[in-house]
């Protein structure tokens, strides 16, 4: 069970949203407001009220030139690059993985990180089927 | 990678933007830190990060590097804050309540501020924004509790005015303006 003064320190660091919380303290501290309504009140309606504060300092969104800016600049950086440079790199990579040549099966969120990770690597859009087809005609 | 970039772009901008307080400067190291991605992917190491995590990191180095360029270079005294920053006190007596509360966080020492932006902001998970700042996540806690108190201590006198201004102000406000 969270006692006070975890609670307070729990709220004083990350705000007074439980969404915010850390999931693996959540549980424990929604059962402590639920126990003591008394106590949790005021500490997060003060940091309810800073948690409002904050919103005015958000910061802005890039502008929508910027992402365009940026994939120019990587096809003007990456159009020169020799083949056996892309090929190099996604054996690099792959290695790193221990994937093998084929690839493996990998789910959720390393899936998707590894496809992003091999489409940079590759200097191709993204797209894991074609960049494993890549691979596999690098081992034939 | 246009998907990638859409998600990650904002986090970077708006990491770089708190720590270097210029939204030019936070631009150009967004579009440097895709071009050392673009270079580096094949170094990026599974388990150790996500890639996010790591792209990001990439992103807070370039403005370590940013920033400890500017500290090597002798300014006059008494200059000691980033183009367009504005001191608090002065903000609010010039009632700019936006502007202030940004001021307030540009006091923040620079890890304070970079746990700030990464999980009250950009919504992080304290063990990815640990893994990011490469500090325990005991640590994070500790670096975010500071930094609330302090903004609490320095803004909550004036926190009905600045509420005030975030409920009735949106429409002059707009996450579009120039920070």
């Amino acid at each position: 069970m969270m006692d006070s003064a975890e609670f307070t320190g729990l709220v004083a660091a990350f705000g007074a949203d439980p969404q915010r919380w850390p999931p693996e303290d959540r549980m424990r501290a929604l059962a402590f407001v639920n126990a003591h309504p008394d106590i949790v009140g005021d500490v997060q309606a003060v940091a309810a009220r800073l948690d409002a504060v904050l919103e005015l300092a958000r910061a802005d969104a890039p502008s929508a030139a910027l992402a365009s800016r940026i994939l120019a600049a990587g096809e003007a950086q990456t159009r020169f690059a020799p083949s056996w440079a892309r090929l190099a790199a996604v054996l690099a990579l792959s290695a790193g993985l221990g994937l093998g040549w084929g690839g493996a099966s990998l789910g959720g969120g390393a899936q998707g990180d590894t496809a992003y990770a091999l489409a940079f690597s590759s200097f191709a859009e993204p797209g894991y089927d074609e960049l494993a087809d890549f691979i596999d005609e690098g081992a034939r | 990678m246009q998907a990638f970039i859409a998600r990650t772009l904002p986090k970077i901008t708006g990491v770089a933007w708190r720590l270097l307080g210029d939204k030019g400067e936070a631009e150009d190291v967004a579009q440097e830190t895709y071009l050392k991605v673009w270079r580096n992917a094949g170094k990026w190491t599974p388990g150790a990060a996500r890639f996010d995590s790591w792209v990001i990191r990439i992103a807070i180095n370039l403005c370590y590097d940013r920033l400890r360029k500017r500290r090597e270079v002798s300014l006059p005294e008494g200059f000691d804050r980033a183009d367009g920053e504005v001191g608090a006190d002065a903000a609010l007596a010039g009632q700019d309540s936006r502007q202030a509360v940004r001021a307030a966080i540009a006091r923040l020492p620079e890890r304070q501020r970079l746990a700030l932006e990464l999980c009250h902001f950009q919504e992080l998970g304290n063990i990815e924004a640990a893994a990011i700042m490469e500090v325990s996540v005991d640590a994070i806690e500790s670096l975010l509790g500071r930094a609330r108190r302090a903004l609490r201590d320095r803004l909550m006198d004036e926190a009905g005015e600045l509420i005030g201004t975030l409920a009735s102000g949106r429409s002059d406000m707009g996450r579009g303006d120039t920070p």
